[in-house]
C-alpha cells in the first residue's frame, strides 16, 4: 500500500462523505414530497383532494359505490343472488367499493403479494362504508350500533403461509376508526383451497360447514363496549354522552355483529359465517336476538 | 416461519444447528447405517469423483464412520434438542451465539445443555421473543423455559440414549432399522443431488422452490432441503437478516439490534417494514417492500442458495489454445468489433487477480470507512451501496484462495470449500482463517469490464465471442437489459447465433420461468432471483432505466456472478462514475468508435427555435423548422421528432399535421396502448413523421430516419439522452448520414457535451482508420454500393451467422 493510493483513497472518502453530507441536508431542506402507497410515485400532495395519503390519481380510480341498489347485498346493480336466496342469515351485506381493475390489483398487491402497508388505506376504504351503514341504519333505528367486529377467519396453514389474515387487519382498521371492538369470534374448521378458481355452484358447497363459532370467544361479545376498548372516543362517551359516535347501550336492543372480509363474490362465505355464529349464540344463549350484518371492502 | 434449534455434541468439537426437519438431521447425525450407505453408494471407489459434492461428501461421511467404528456406537454424535420451534432469526441468532461463546469446542453434555439453554434464552431476548397461543414469550430467562430432548446414537433397535432419564423423551420418534435407514439414505442423498443441480446459481423463496422443483408441500419439501443443506449442496439463510457482525476490533457491543438487510435486494432499513406475523408468531417481523414485486421477503423467511455455477473455478488453462483471430473469425465481426471483443476476451480469461496480503491497512481503513458511511447513510437517505451482502461469498472465496495459497488446490477442493459458507461440514478449522482474510479480499475488485460502444456500433454480435468463449469454458452466460422489449426483440438473434445450446429467456411472466439452460437472457430485475450462478455476466445498456440509478437492481447483478467470473458492461453512454473510472484507468475497458458500416456518426446540427410551448401557442409555425423538416421528408427519411413533455405530444401532431397535410403524421408516448403497432407502422413507412417521447431514445433501428429533437435545452434531456437519440439517425448501412437536429431557443451544456462526445468518437475512429474512405472527417456520399463494408460471405463453419447480421441493422 503506497503512500500516494492511501491518500487517494483517503480524498475519495472525504468525497464520498461531504457528496452524502450534501444530500443529507438538502433533503433536510426541500420541501416534503410523500410516495403514494398504492402506486409508489411520490407527489406533493398540498391542497389537493387525496384519501388516506393516496396520490390525486390512485383517489381518482377509487370505484366508491355510492348507490345501492340490493338492499340486501348492497350492490349498485340489480342482484339476483339475494331473489334467489331464500333464508339468508345475515340482515344486509355493505361494500366499500366496486371489483374493478384496480381494486382487483390492490387486493392482490395486499394479499398475495403481502404488501401490509396497503392494509390502513383499504381498512380507511372500509371505515367509510362503515359509517354510511351506520347512518342507513341510524336513520331508522336512532339507537342502531354495532356491538362487535367479527372477521372472517383464515385456515391455519394459510395464515401460516400469508404471515396475516387480511379480514382481520382490515377488521381492527374499521375497529379503530369507528369505536367498535374486534372479536375473532370464528375459526375455520378445513382447508378449503381457493375461492377465487372455482365455480359458483362448487362455492356454495364448499363453504358449507366450513366455519365455527369459536365459542371460548363467544362471552367477549357480550362485554359492554367499554370495557373492551377504550378508545377517546368510547372515554368521552362515558364522560358526556351526547358528544361520542356510540349511543348508550340500551337495553332490549337485539346484540349486533359485523361481519368483515374483503370480498363478497356470492355472498356463500358471508352467509355460513354469519349461520355458523347465530347458530352457536342461539345454542349458548338463548332468548338473545342476534342480527347479523356484513362490511367487505369490494363487491364484485 | 418457525424452525427447530439443536446442539450437536461431536468428538472434539460442537455446533448448535437450526434445522427444517429434526428428522433428517437425526438420520445424518445419528445414524447407524452409514456404512452400508457408503458402499451401496460407491463413494469408496474413484469412480464419479468430479461429481458435485462427492468428495465433500466422502470426507464428511468417511470422518463419522471413523467415530463410529474407532469408538463404537455408543460415544457417537449426541443431539441436543430444544423443544420448540423457534422463529428463524432468533435460531440462527442461537447458533451464531453458540458459535461466539464455545468456540465449537468439545463440551459434556451437561455444560452443552447450560449453554443451548443459554444461547436460547439470549436469542430470543435480543430478538424480540414471540406469541404461543396469544400469551408473550420473551425469552427472559425465568420466564422461559423448555425441556432439551436428548437424542443420542442409536443402534439398529433405535435405542434412544438415556443416559440420564430427565429429558429423555419416550415418544420421540423411532429411527428406522440399520437397512430401511441406509436405502432411505441413499433415496435422500439422490434426491438431494437432483435437487442441488436444479438450484445451481439461484436464490429463491419458499414459494419459488415449490415451483423450481415441481413440489406442491412444503412439508415434502422440507426434507429434501434439509438433507440437501446438510450435504452442503444447498445453503439455507433468513431471507432478511441482520448485517454480519463485524470482525476484530470494530466489532459492535451492547446490546443495540442490528441493522437488518434483504438478503435479496441488499435493501437496509429504509425499505423494510415490520408488522406482525403470524408465521413466526412474533410482533415485528420485517420484510422488503424493495423487492416486493419479485415475492415477498421476510425476515422469518428462507433464503434458498444453491451451489455457485461449476465452472468458475475451471483452469485457464482449459480454454483453447487457438489464435484469437482464429476464435474472432467466425463471428463475422467488423475491424474495430473485432479489436474490442479481443481486449474483452483476453480480460475475462485473464487469470482472476489473487489477493494481495499488503493490502491489510488499506482494508482496515475501508471497514473503518464503511461503518461511518453506513451511519450517514441511515440517518440522511437510504444507503447507495449495500455495506455487507458480500460477506458469505466472500467467506466462500477467501477459503478457496486460502487453499489455492496452501497448494493444495485441485479443483474437487475448491469445488468443496466455495459451498462451505453457513453451514460448514468440516472446515470448522478453516473458518477463523477464512475471516481473517476477509479483510483482504474484500480488497480485490470484481472483474469488471466496460464495453463502450457507440449507437449502432453492434454491440451484439460482440457479446457472441464473449458467450461462445464462456460456455467453452463449461460456464453459464448471462445476458441481462433493463428493458423487457430488448430482451423479447435480442431473443431471436442469441437462439440463431447459438442453436446448439439451450437458451432460457426470463421476464416477468416468462413462460421459461423454472428453466435452466447455459445461456440466459433476462431483465435485469430476473437476477434477484440467482446467486453466483454465471460465470459471464453481461449487462447491456447500463445506463438505461430502472437498471441506472437502482442500488437494488446492481446489488442483484453483482451477487449473480459466479465468484471468479467476469461482468462486462456494454453501454453507448456510460454513466458519468463509470466514465471516470475508464479515464483513470482502474476500470479495464474497450471502446468501439465507429458503426459496423464504418461510417462516421452523424453530428447534431443546432437549430435555433423557440421552445415547443411557445410553438404551440405561436401563429406561425418556426420557418427553419419547417424547411429541415421539409428538406428531411423530401430525401425520403423516417423522421423522429423528440419531445420532452408526454402532453406536447398530441398537440405538436395536430400542429404538424396542419403544416404538412399529405404526410401521414403520429404521436406516441409511454402512455399510448397502441405505442408497438404505432412503431411498426413507423417502420413500415406508413407514419413518417413520428412525434414522441424519450421511450424511443433506444432499442429502435429505423433504417432510413432523421432525428429532430425540440426544446434540446430542457432538463429531461442529459447528454446521454441526447446522443442516444441522435444514435437513431443513420443506423443502416444504405443511409449511414442521416441527418441530426437540436432544435432549441439555447445552446446549454448538455447539447455541448453530447456533440463534443459525437465528434470525439468519430476522430478516435478516423485516428484508429476504422473509417471507410473518408479523409477529410466529412461523411462519405450516401451512395455506396451496398456490399462496401457488409463483412464478406459467412465462414462454412457457421453459416447461421450471416443472417443474424443481417437483421441486427
Amino acid at each position: 500500500m503506497s503512500a500516494a493510493d492511501l491518500a487517494a483513497r483517503a480524498l475519495r472518502a472525504i468525497r464520498s462523505a461531504v457528496t452524502i453530507g450534501c444530500s443529507g441536508a438538502l433533503a433536510m431542506l426541500s420541501p416534503a414530497s410523500a410516495a403514494c402507497p398504492v402506486c409508489g410515485r411520490a407527489f406533493r400532495g398540498q391542497g389537493k383532494v387525496s384519501f388516506a395519503g393516496l396520490c390525486p390519481a390512485c383517489t381518482e380510480a377509487i370505484p366508491w359505490i355510492r348507490r345501492i341498489e340490493c338492499p340486501v347485498c348492497g350492490r349498485p346493480e340489480r342482484c339476483g343472488d339475494c331473489a334467489r336466496r331464500t333464508a339468508a342469515s345475515f340482515v344486509a351485506s355493505r361494500s366499500a367499493v366496486r371489483y374493478d381493475a384496480s381494486v382487483r390489483s390492490w387486493l392482490a398487491t395486499y394479499k398475495y403479494r403481502g404488501h401490509e402497508a396497503l392494509g390502513p388505506v383499504l381498512g380507511e376504504m372500509m371505515a367509510e362504508a362503515c359509517r354510511h351503514l351506520l347512518a342507513e341504519r341510524r336513520a331508522r333505528y336512532p339507537h342502531f350500533r354495532f356491538d362487535a367486529l367479527v372477521p372472517v377467519p383464515l385456515s391455519e396453514e394459510r395464515l401460516a403461509e400469508r404471515g396475516f389474515n387480511q379480514a382481520e387487519q382490515l377488521a381492527s382498521c374499521v375497529g379503530a376508526r369507528c369505536s367498535i371492538p374486534v372479536v375473532e369470534a370464528l375459526r375455520r374448521t378445513r382447508n378449503s383451497g381457493k375461492q377465487s378458481y372455482i365455480s359458483r355452484r362448487e362455492r356454495m358447497r364448499n363453504t358449507q360447514g366450513l366455519f365455527a363459532a369459536d365459542e371460548s370467544r363467544l362471552p367477549a361479545l357480550f362485554l359492554p363496549n367499554d370495557t373492551r376498548s377504550r378508545s377517546i372516543e368510547s372515554l368521552v362517551a362515558t364522560f358526556w354522552p351526547t358528544f361520542g359516535s356510540s349511543p348508550t347501550p340500551h337495553a332490549g336492543q337485539p346484540l349486533r355483529l359485523l361481519l368483515i372480509d374483503d370480498i363478497y363474490t356470492t355472498g356463500s362465505t358471508i352467509d355460513a359465517c354469519a349461520g355458523a355464529l347465530s347458530e352457536s349464540l342461539r345454542r349458548l344463549y338463548p332468548g338473545t336476538s342476534v342480527e347479523i350484518y356484513a362490511l367487505t371492502l369490494a363487491r364484485s | 416461519m418457525k424452525v427447530l434449534v439443536y446442539a450437536l455434541l461431536e468428538e472434539r468439537a460442537s455446533s448448535c444447528r437450526w434445522t427444517l426437519d429434526p428428522e433428517a438431521d437425526r438420520w445424518f447425525w445419528l445414524a447407524p447405517g452409514v456404512e452400508r450407505f457408503r458402499q451401496e453408494q460407491g463413494l469408496d471407489g474413484g469412480a464419479g469423483k468430479d461429481r458435485l459434492g462427492e468428495e465433500r461428501l466422502i470426507r464428511g461421511l468417511a470422518d463419522r464412520i471413523g467415530n463410529f467404528e474407532e469408538r463404537g456406537v455408543k460415544i457417537g454424535c449426541k443431539m441436543l434438542v430444544w423443544d420448540e420451534p423457534l422463529p428463524l432469526g432468533a435460531a440462527i441468532e442461537a447458533a451464531a451465539r453458540w458459535r461466539r461463546m464455545t468456540s465449537g469446542r468439545e463440551l459434556e453434555q451437561k455444560t452443552a445443555e447450560g449453554a443451548l439453554r443459554r444461547c436460547v434464552q439470549e436469542a430470543m431476548e435480543a430478538e424480540g421473543g414471540f406469541e404461543r397461543q396469544g400469551a408473550k414469550i420473551n425469552g427472559s430467562r425465568a420466564e422461559y423455559a423448555r425441556p432439551i430432548l436428548k437424542w443420542g446414537p442409536t443402534g439398529d433397535g433405535g435405542l434412544i440414549d438415556a443416559a440420564d432419564g430427565d429429558g429423555g423423551q419416550p415418544d420421540a420418534p423411532r429411527p428406522p432399522s440399520a437397512a430401511g435407514k441406509s436405502a432411505a439414505f441413499a433415496a435422500l442423498t439422490r434426491q438431494a443431488r437432483q435437487d442441488a443441480e436444479q438450484l445451481r446459481g439461484r436464490a429463491l423463496h419458499v414459494p419459488e422452490a415449490l415451483a423450481l422443483l415441481g413440489v406442491a408441500e412444503w412439508r415434502e419439501l422440507a426434507p429434501r432441503l434439509q438433507f440437501a443443506a446438510l450435504l452442503g449442496l444447498a445453503r439455507l439463510e433468513a431471507a432478511v437478516a441482520p448485517a454480519p457482525p463485524l470482525s476484530g476490533r470494530w466489532r459492535q457491543r451492547g446490546a443495540a439490534p442490528r441493522p437488518r438487510r434483504c438478503q435479496r435486494c441488499g435493501s437496509g432499513e429504509a425499505q423494510l417494514r415490520r408488522t406482525p406475523c403470524a408465521s413466526c408468531g412474533r410482533r415485528a417481523c420485517a420484510y422488503c417492500e424493495a423487492c416486493l414485486a419479485m415475492g415477498r421477503s421476510r425476515e422469518c423467511g428462507l433464503l434458498i442458495l444453491g451451489t455457485p455455477s461449476r465452472a468458475c473455478a475451471a483452469p485457464p488453462s482449459a480454454a483453447p489454445q487457438l489464435s484469437m483471430a482464429a476464435r474472432l473469425a467466425p463471428w463475422n465481426l467488423s475491424p474495430a468489433q473485432q479489436a474490442a471483443a479481443a481486449a474483452a476476451l483476453r480480460y475475462i480469461e485473464s487469470a482472476p487477480p489473487q489477493e494481495k496480503r499488503r493490502a491489510k491497512p488499506a482494508a482496515r481503513l475501508r471497514e473503518a470507512w464503511r461503518r461511518l458511511a453506513g451511519r450517514f447513510a441511515a440517518l440522511s437517505a437510504p444507503p447507495l451501496a449495500p455495506a455487507y451482502p458480500r460477506l458469505p461469498r466472500l467467506l466462500a472465496s477467501a477459503s478457496n484462495r486460502l487453499r489455492l495459497l496452501r497448494g493444495d488446490g485441485n479443483r474437487a477442493d475448491r469445488e468443496a470449500s466455495a459451498l462451505s459458507a453457513p453451514q460448514p461440514l468440516l472446515e470448522r478449522d478453516e473458518q477463523p482463517a477464512a475471516t481473517a482474510l476477509l479483510a483482504a479480499t474484500d480488497n480485490v475488485p470484481r472483474r469488471q469490464f466496460l464495453l463502450w460502444a457507440v449507437t449502432g456500433a453492434g454491440k451484439t454480435e460482440m457479446i457472441f465471442p464473449l458467450v461462445a468463449a464462456a460456455l467453452e469454458r463449461g460456464g453459464r452466460a448471462l445476458i441481462a437489459t433493463p428493458r423487457r422489449d430488448v430482451v423479447l426483440e435480442l431473443d431471436p438473434r442469441i437462439r440463431r447465433a447459438f442453436p446448439a445450446e439451450r437458451v432460457v429467456t426470463l421476464f416477468g411472466g416468462s413462460p421459461q420461468r423454472w428453466e435452466s439452460g447455459c445461456i440466459t437472457l433476462a431483465t435485469t430485475h430476473q437476477l434477484f432471483r440467482f446467486r453466483e450462478g454465471f460465470d459471464l455476466v453481461i449487462i447491456d445498456e447500463i445506463d438505461a432505466f430502472p437498471y441506472h440509478g437502482d442500488p437494488q437492481l446492481h446489488y442483484a447483478a453483482s451477487r449473480s456472478l459466479a465468484p471468479d467470473g467476469a461482468t462486462v458492461l456494454l453501454s453507448a453512454t456510460p454513466p458519468a462514475k463509470l466514465r471516470g473510472q475508464a479515464r483513470r484507468g482502474s476500470l479495464p475497458h474497450a471502446r468501439v468508435p465507429v458503426r459496423f458500416h464504418g461510417h462516421p456518426l452523424p453530428v447534431p446540427a443546432m437549430l435555433r427555435m423557440p421552445a415547443v410551448d411557445r410553438l404551440l401557442r405561436a401563429l406561425r409555425f418556426p420557418p427553419a423548422l419547417r424547411r429541415a423538416l421539409q428538406a428531411s421528408l423530401d430525401r425520403g427519411a423516417q423522421l423522429f421528432v423528440f419531445v420532452q413533455r408526454i402532453r406536447h405530444v398530441a398537440p405538436l401532431v395536430a400542429r404538424l399535421r396542419r403544416e404538412f397535410k399529405a404526410v401521414a403524421i403520429d404521436g406516441t408516448s409511454s402512455k399510448d396502448e397502441e405505442r408497438a403497432d404505432k412503431v411498426r407502422l413507423f417502420r413500415d413507412g406508413a407514419i413518417r413523421l413520428l412525434v414522441t417521447t424519450t421511450i424511443l431514445e433506444r432499442g429502435v433501428t429505423i433504417p432510413r430516419s432523421d432525428v429532430f429533437i425540440l426544446d434540446a435545452d430542457g432538463r429531461l434531456f442529459d447528454d446521454a439522452s441526447l446522443i442516444q437519440m441522435a444514435g437513431r439517425a443513420g443506423r443502416s448501412l444504405h443511409d449511414p448520414a442521416g441527418r441530426v437536429y437540436f432544435g432549441a431557443p439555447a445552446v446549454n451544456n448538455a447539447q455541448r457535451s453530447a456533440v463534443k462526445e459525437i465528434r470525439a468518437m468519430n476522430r478516435i475512429a478516423m485516428k484508429k482508420g476504422y473509417l471507410k474512405a473518408n479523409e477529410s472527417g466529412k461523411p462519405p456520399a450516401p451512395a455506396k454500393p451496398p456490399n462496401a463494408v457488409q463483412p464478406t460471405a459467412a465462414t462454412p463453419d457457421s453459416p447461421s451467422v450471416a443472417p443474424i447480421a443481417e437483421a441486427n441493422r
